[in-house]
């Protein structure tokens, strides 16, 4: 077991995940740490996607342990301390929905069996909607947005949900260059506020301004390191050409 | 005779009050309901809960149960089989829904087959509005009570349930158990209508409303009070118009919702096709970005 240093916050431990014959994640032992934003860079199919969903608790281990504030990844849910943004891709426009009522779902892990929302919620709500510049827009259909504005909705909705620990799948990806520019300053903040960031990406030349650590996948870590050691040309190669799925 | 004659006669019978009654209560459930199932993209699975109560209503007549009892039973049944076949094989869910629904329903016609002159097959398959007892109404207050609060109570679950489950995992809320709620109310509903418009045409009354408060709407809050309001009227003048028409209740219900649905569909102000037509005509998105 590694300890759990101070500042730690989501701790992985020969995390290894197989999805039928697939090996999706193996043996990854990580930190995530308080206050950073950490990218996480891969292929496709790399395992990305496997490691937002066991951090999530949403795939079984098939080996290794890991924990969420030294608990299990349930319980860390349960207490509305990690918000995952989708893709944002799946949503369906003709939901009769909101912006701020999609927003307010951020809130509902911390609401009453009815999930009535209370005035400090509003305030929450308003307030995320607010640093993502979408106040305008909370009365809106979400249906009626655009890309870029979708994804801060969802980037919204994680914000009022007040987590420890944010897991963006692709924020960058598909929207238009005020969106990318606000997602990315609004996640920089957050890591200055104390936050985990964690995200996923492919706009690998962006990352030195945007991440503290990259986090270089390919099904085996292949390391944890600065966007300027992590984004080296041998690394890139080992990450991008190493066999996309080995079967053990 | 007055108009209000005319609105009064049906009222001085009291087999026609009841039949108001109940077909109002069932209506409005099912609208309530439906809101849901058209969003999620589950309307099959309202067919096939109300076509699976068939055996479980021919069951009870047989051991002298109340028939919700073994409707109920059989509605959570199918709901069970429909996902332990989707999930134990490569069986797909419209699939699945598909094979349980139709053997239930035809055991339920081979058990009716059984049992001679008892129980009027025609009755469940058709519904009989006219037939609703005292006894019978009870019931269908009273599961119609829980089925309303249960949905009322969760309404904003379900509607993330229906919205994003992901997000709803994600904040600690069981998906599962918001379906399987779902589910429960939907067998309930299934239950109560099923005596009133019979099991072919509960599934109108749990989508039709549903679909055109959507096409009224871009707010849930709104389509959870348009919905049951439509399905109310329909079901009033549905009733009404059997009574003077000498036509089938259920099914001029269902023709009511219908009716009222292709106006909507037409004309809606903002999804309707002939105002999406004319507004592209005119070169006016009717969706700004």
């Amino acid at each position: 077991m590694t300890a759990v240093s101070s500042g730690t916050v989501v701790c992985l431990n020969d995390v290894t995940v197989r999805r039928g014959e697939v090996l999706a994640l193996d043996s990854i032992s990580l930190e995530i740490r308080a206050g950073t934003v950490d990218a996480l860079v891969g292929m496709n199919g790399a395992g990305k996607s496997t490691l937002f969903a066991a951090i999530m608790g949403l795939v079984p281990l098939t080996r290794g342990t890991l924990t969420v504030f030294g608990d299990t990844p349930a319980r860390a849910r349960a207490a509305s301390r990690v918000a995952f943004m989708p893709q944002g891709d799946a949503i369906d426009i003709d939901f009769p929905i909101t912006v701020a009522d999609v927003v307010m779902m951020g809130r509902f892990g911390r609401l009453g069996i009815t999930r009535r929302p209370r005035a400090a919620d509003r305030r929450a709500v308003a307030e995320s909607l607010e640093r993502v510049q979408l106040a305008d827009l909370a009365k809106r259909p979400i249906g009626t947005l655009s890309g870029g504005q979708r994804k801060r909705a969802l980037m919204a909705r994680a914000l009022a949900q007040d987590a420890d620990v944010l897991l963006l799948d692709e924020p960058f990806a598909g929207v238009d260059r005020r969106s990318e520019q606000l997602i990315a300053d609004v996640l920089t903040q957050l890591a200055i506020e104390g936050h985990s960031v964690v995200v996923s990406t492919h706009d690998i030349a962006n990352l030195p301004d945007r991440a503290d650590r990259v986090i270089l996948l390919a099904q085996r870590l292949i390391t944890v390191d600065t966007p300027a050691a992590a984004l080296a040309p041998d690394m890139l190669a080992r990450a991008f050409t190493a066999s996309r799925v080995h079967q053990s | 005779m007055t108009f209000i004659d005319l609105l009064l006669q049906p009222f001085s019978y009291d087999f026609m009050v009841r039949a108001m009654t109940a077909t109002t209560i069932a209506a409005v459930v099912c609208a309530l309901l439906s809101c849901w199932l058209v969003l999620i993209g589950w309307s099959l699975m309202g067919d096939a809960v109300a076509h699976s109560v068939l055996p479980g209503v021919v069951l009870a007549y047989m051991v002298g149960a109340p028939f919700a009892l073994g409707a109920l039973i059989f509605g959570l049944l199918a709901v069970l089989l429909i996902g332990v076949v989707r999930d134990t094989s490569r069986v797909k869910e419209d699939a699945a829904i598909g094979i349980v629904f139709t053997s239930l329903f035809a055991l339920g016609i081979v058990l009716v087959s059984t049992v001679p002159s008892q129980v009027d097959l025609s009755h469940i398959v058709f519904g009989n509005v006219l037939g609703v007892s005292p006894f019978d109404l009870a019931q269908i207050a009273m599961l119609g009570g829980v089925a309303i609060a249960v949905l009322l109570v969760k309404r904003r679950d379900l509607t993330l349930f229906a919205f994003d489950p992901a997000h709803a995992h994600a904040i600690g809320i069981s998906p599962r158990m918001l379906s399987a709620t779902l589910l429960g109310v939907l067998a309930l509903t299934a239950v109560v209508s099923v005596q009133i418009v019979g099991v072919v045409l509960v599934v109108a009354l749990l989508i039709i409303p549903g679909a055109t408060a959507h096409l009224l709407t871009d707010r849930m809050g709104r389509m959870l009070v348009i919905a049951p309001i439509i399905a109310a009227s329909c079901s009033i003048a549905g009733v009404y118009a059997s009574f003077y028409l000498d036509i089938a209740p259920g099914g001029a219900v269902v023709l009511a919702n219908a009716m009222v649905f292709t106006a909507v569909y037409l004309f809606s102000p903002r999804h309707g096709v002939v105002g999406r037509a004319f507004a592209r005509r005119r070169g006016v998105e009717t969706v700004a970005g």
